[in-house]
């Protein structure tokens, strides 16, 4: 570059060369995720056993809601495998969610219509899958619960600010009664949180990760609130519409079919990695679930001893479903392959 | 093409600024035209800060088109749970304002900013790539606060080379040029990302390989048609004499003077009260648009559309603004920035509920913007001597920052502890008091600007 002419030509002749590589590069790119795209039409042998059995017959007895993520053309499609064979043939649905949570009369579905612009939508079900109302959400479907009467049904999204310097999220926590649509609303607003005995109003409160009591119509639910960087195990009270920290560090609850025991996940001084617990409430003592690996779901109750989670598979977008006795230090063994958020229904739908 | 400036040696009269000959003729430059002296009256934007605002723009393209779509990327695609990421994010902040201060610093020690800037430029390149192996929490919070130690380590030099090319008497106009191109950037980056989903599903992995392409692209841009020596005359002997020692310890012994010389001195020390006093009353965006979608029962959905309005009205104004500042006065447009914020604020309070709310506080925020991120270098890098002008930009620029942080705090708690109406309150009082005290602070023995101005 001693001269503006020879400069100049080295230049571009500099930027002619990263064009050219980079252009390949993205090309490459670009054919590569175009074959994926075709390939996830073609049917593979998961999608064979996603589409084994007939779904009418499995939602007639007791039985597992899920969602498939079998690669090929049922991927992200809810399921239903017999509670007898979870590890087996499954029926697969037409319906896409990304959380589903269900009950013998009921289900309720979180789906993001992907696009240019992704949109949001919670959906009521009927217990056979059969469509319902609407609630209006919005933000990126996180968790979806009902409660075991299916009375009210609970929705958390992630609302994400952007811009160059900062990505925040906040959450948006509601609960609706199932049979009519009416709203609590967003309860971050619609309800007074109370944390060591005093009103919190921070701009920063969080909730997320709502479970209900058994029982008819219940009252008391659980769900995580946060502020300030630190997170609670909150009691709900739905008449009262109050939420009372009871203990910190403890996220995501999930109550026991007899509404005895809770598992959560903890931090514990970790910024990025997550362990359940096991918190008997009767006694209070807590401790560590036998799984070790980091977590990041909701559990959902298998039966008073056993809980379900889905977990990612290292380094891939498959997530497989996990079994983990909550009072054993047995190792959790893999429950269902291609599957996340299981809803576990245990009588015949209607 | 920047040869020119190496075809320059003689003319040492208007010292060490490079482009600013060359770029003012805006085609065609060639040597004869850089030796006649730079045309002032023309006020062109030298080819220099169109280079690098094309490089900030390729870079912006980039980095937003992956902001734009972390957040589905993150919950929906790796199935995890964001919601720690604000207090990850805090953290992360500060690290940016010492990686500021560090780039400001070495780029000045080492009379090297393009370097330096070459070098934020490619770490926020090539952690584009890693983004296809990230799978965790961990990896991926890192990569962000890769990208943003990148974007912290390349802004205070860059400003300094566009200081340094740009004529003196329309500094506002080159980096008003320079902002606007970079916001194009900005606002292109979700739209090329969504584009890409829309057509592919699931091409996050072609989505993070076009955004390390098209930040490649910028890099290459920057070091290929970059001069790399912004200063041939000052250090001609330096040149002559290449790498041969004694002229390190002399040249980092004058540099370190001048940045003494520069903490000592009085109108900087004040520039920096000023920019501490206003960016500690000026409302974080985020909370801004919060109140906004609080008090116009506004949609989440719509969130992200907020900040998009306000960077095209950033985007449309830039320009304007930045050669208003030129002819009335820098420190004015500046302090009138954020009188327009103090009027949002006051829009807040007391405008009705609705989509004319919405319109006039995005417009006034997006004037904000243009009239204060570009001309606050503009208004820093003549108060500086030539040789610590990166880090004379990078201490009011960090400043800023540190203030901001200390503000999003402030705000945050008096919004837990008064309610939301208190909060915008204090500070639209607050603001109008730092904007007052600013005048007084910026006024009568600093009229530099102003002087420059009437040019």
């Amino acid at each position: 570059m001693t001269g503006p002419t020879r400069g100049n030509r080295a230049a571009w002749a500099g930027l002619a060369l990263v064009l050219v590589l980079v252009v390949a590069l993205t090309g490459t790119f670009l054919i590569q995720a175009i074959r994926a795209q075709r390939r996830a039409r073609v049917p593979t042998a998961a999608t064979q056993l996603d589409r084994a059995l007939d779904l009418g017959a499995v939602l007639d007895r007791p039985h597992i809601l899920f969602r498939s993520s079998a690669p090929g053309p049922t991927y992200g499609r809810v399921a239903a495998v017999p509670l007898t064979d979870p590890g087996g043939k499954r029926s697969v649905s037409t319906m896409s969610c990304d959380r589903i949570a269900a009950t013998t009369d009921g289900a309720i579905c979180l789906a993001a219509d992907r696009g240019a612009i992704t949109r949001y939508r919670a959906e009521l079900l009927t217990g056979r899958l059969a469509a319902g109302r609407l609630i209006p959400i919005t933000g990126i479907p996180s968790r979806a619960r009902l409660s075991p009467d299916g009375s009210w049904a609970a929705t958390t999204t992630f609302i994400s600010g952007q811009g160059y310097g900062t990505i925040g999220f906040s959450t948006e926590t509601k609960i609706v009664e199932r049979s009519d649509g009416r709203s609590f609303g967003n309860l971050e607003k619609t309800f007074s949180t109370v944390i060591g005995g005093r009103v919190v109003t921070a701009s920063d409160l969080n909730i997320w990760g709502v479970t209900f009591a058994p029982g008819p119509r219940p009252n008391l639910f659980y769900a995580t609130v946060a502020t300030g960087g630190s997170t609670w195990l909150a009691r709900g009270d739905l008449r009262g519409r109050t939420l009372t920290a009871v203990r910190e560090d403890a996220e995501c609850p999930s109550l026991s079919p007899d509404g005895r025991t809770l598992v959560y996940k903890k931090r514990a001084g970790s910024r990025v990695r997550w362990r359940y617990h096991v918190l008997d409430l009767a006694t209070g003592l807590e401790r560590p679930l036998s799984e070790t690996r980091s977590v990041d779901d909701q559990v959902e109750w298998l039966d008073n001893e056993h809980v379900l989670y889905s977990l990612a598979r290292p380094g891939s977008a498959q997530a497989d479903v996990w079994m983990a006795d909550v009072r054993s230090r047995a190792r959790p063994v893999r429950f269902m392959r291609d599957a996340s958020s299981p809803a576990v229904v245990t009588g015949p739908a209607s | 093409m920047y040869t020119t400036v190496r075809g320059i040696p003689g003319d040492a009269g208007d010292s060490d600024d490079p482009g600013r000959s060359g770029g003012s003729a805006g085609a065609g430059v060639s040597a004869g035209a850089a030796v006649s002296r730079a045309p002032t009256r023309t006020r062109r934007v030298p080819r220099l800060v169109v280079t690098l605002g094309l490089v900030s723009c390729f870079t912006d393209l980039s980095s937003e088109m992956v902001v734009a779509v972390l957040p589905v990327y993150l919950t929906l695609v790796l199935g995890l749970t964001p919601l720690q990421y604000g207090v990850i994010d805090g953290l992360y902040q500060g690290v940016t304002a010492a990686v500021r201060i560090l780039g400001g610093l070495v780029a000045d020690l080492t009379h090297r900013p393009k370097i330096v800037a070459a070098l934020g430029y490619s770490l926020s390149c090539v952690c584009k790539l890693f983004f296809l192996p990230a799978h965790s929490f961990a990896a991926i919070t890192t990569l962000v606060a890769v990208d943003r130690s990148g974007k912290g380590l390349r802004t205070a030099p860059r400003d300094a080379m566009i200081a340094a090319a740009a004529d003196p008497a329309a500094l506002g106009y080159s980096f008003g040029v320079h902002r606007a191109m970079d916001t194009a950037g900005a606002l292109g980056g979700p739209l090329l990302a969504f584009g890409v989903l829309a057509l592919l599903v699931n091409g996050y992995h072609l989505l993070f390989v076009l955004s390390f392409s098209l930040a490649a692209v910028g890099v290459a841009v920057l070091v290929l048609f970059v001069p790399g020596r912004p200063r041939p005359q000052t250090h001609a002997a330096d040149q002559a004499a290449g790498a041969i020692e004694p002229a390190g310890p002399t040249r980092i012994g004058r540099t370190l003077r001048e940045f003494v010389a520069l903490t000592r001195d009085g109108g900087y020390r004040r520039l920096l009260g000023v920019g501490g006093l206003l960016s500690l009353t000026t409302i974080n965006d985020g909370f801004i648009y919060l109140t906004l979608k609080d008090r116009a029962g506004l949609a989440a959905t719509w969130f992200p559309l907020l900040y998009v309005g306000t960077a095209a009205v950033y985007l449309v104004l830039a320009i304007p603004l930045g050669r208003l500042a030129d002819r009335t006065g820098r420190v004015r447009v500046f302090l009138g920035g954020h009188g327009l914020a103090a009027i949002g604020y006051l829009g807040l309070l007391v405008l009705p509920s609705g989509p004319g709310l919405i319109a006039a506080v995005l417009a006034l925020i997006g004037g904000y913007y243009a009239a204060t991120d570009g001309v606050l270098p503009a208004l820093t890098a003549p108060m500086v001597s030539k040789g610590v002008r990166s880090t004379g930009i990078a201490g009011v620029q960090t400043m800023m920052a540190i203030g901001g942080m200390l503000s999003a705090a402030v705000f945050g708690g008096l919004w837990a502890g008064f309610g939301q109406r208190t909060a915008v309150g204090c500070f639209l009082a607050g603001l109008t008091l730092a904007i007052g005290a600013s005048l007084l602070l910026l006024r009568g023995p600093r009229p530099a600007s102003a002087a420059v101005a009437t040019g």
